[in-house]
């Protein structure tokens, strides 16, 4: 039977064990990179501050005191990363809103339909508060506290920032489904409309 | 005009949009890129200690004779004491001061094995 998540860290606290945290960063790597490129949009850049949270954590795993999910507490380090990465950078404006994703995105959009293209857009126009929360809440699954302990904001403003992204995210899909639904090009984003 | 999409199915897209996106990263070298980093760091670590400790020994060792020579004024007190005790007493007390000097740096190796631990 698989080792929960608590089960491991507290294995790798007690022994030092390498494997165990191995095991959680098999566990939890993709999700928390998925999340990251959402986020930034950037393949590189969510992949280096991936590396630099997994690294972190590895360090201060004797820290965690299991007040929160161990996701939660990962994440919130991702989340501090990205802060501290901003401010220090000057680089901002790469995170600058655009309407489509970076030359170097490594996301292939030869397999992403037009549908989450349009979902991209939707979400880069978010506040980053805002981005962060949906893609916590909604996408990644996260509850609200998780979310919250992950963020480090309180609870009311995360759901105020998941409810906040919800309408702008409405908002957006449907101006871009507008221009989509009088022309053919889009059958696909037409398609899933109807459903 | 179509009617606004529901939270249902916003949350129902951006959670498949994040599924497609975590199956991709799933199986990619990125795993494996930071488990040998790990590994570099912990087998750099040993290095450093291993270096460090045997410095550390080689001072230690070096100051063992100053160290017996600092604690032979107690062997004449424990000498004293022992002198009532025959042949055995006065071997006790001729060890005496390199007793004192292991156990001293008996001590010192423990010490900094038991910080290491807690380090590493």
């Amino acid at each position: 039977m698989a080792l929960s998540d608590i089960e491991l860290v507290t294995l790798a606290k007690a022994t030092q064990s390498e494997a165990a945290f191995a095991e959680l960063v098999r566990r939890h790597q993709a999700g928390l990179r998925a999340f990251l490129r959402k986020f930034t949009r950037d393949g590189a850049q969510a992949d280096d501050l991936a590396q630099d949270t997994l690294l972190k954590a590895y360090r201060a795993i004797q820290g965690f005191e299991g007040g929160a999910s161990f996701r939660s507490w990962l994440y919130a380090i991702a989340w501090r990363e990205f802060l501290q990465g901003k401010r220090k950078s000057a680089a901002n404006d790469r995170l600058a809103r655009e309407a489509a994703p970076d030359a170097d995105d490594e996301i292939d959009h030869s397999s992403v339909s037009e549908l989450s293209i349009d979902l991209q857009r939707a979400l880069a126009s978010l506040e980053e508060n805002e981005r962060a929360a949906i893609l916590l809440c909604d996408a990644a699954g996260m509850s609200h506290a998780e979310a919250a302990s992950a963020l480090g904001a309180p609870l009311g403003s995360v759901k105020t920032y998941v409810a906040r992204a919800r309408e702008r995210l409405r908002a957006a899909l449907h101006a871009e489904a507008a221009p989509v639904n009088a022309s053919p090009a889009k059958p696909e984003l037409a398609a899933t409309r109807s459903r | 005009m179509e009617p606004a999409m529901s939270d249902e199915k916003i949350t129902e897209l951006l959670k498949n949009d994040f599924a497609r996106e975590e199956a991709r990263l799933e199986n990619d070298a990125f795993a494996s890129r930071i488990l040998s980093l790990l590994s570099a760091r912990r087998r750099k670590r040993a290095v450093i200690i291993s270096v460090a400790g045997a410095l550390g020994a080689a001072f230690a060792g070096a100051q063992f004779v100053k160290m017996t020579g600092a604690f032979s004024g107690a062997s004449v007190l424990f000498g004293a004491a022992t002198g009532r005790m025959g042949e055995a007493g006065h071997a006790a007390a001729a060890l005496a001061p390199q007793l004192l000097a292991a156990a001293a740096l008996a001590v010192a190796v423990a010490a900094t094995a038991h910080v290491l631990q807690g380090e590493a």
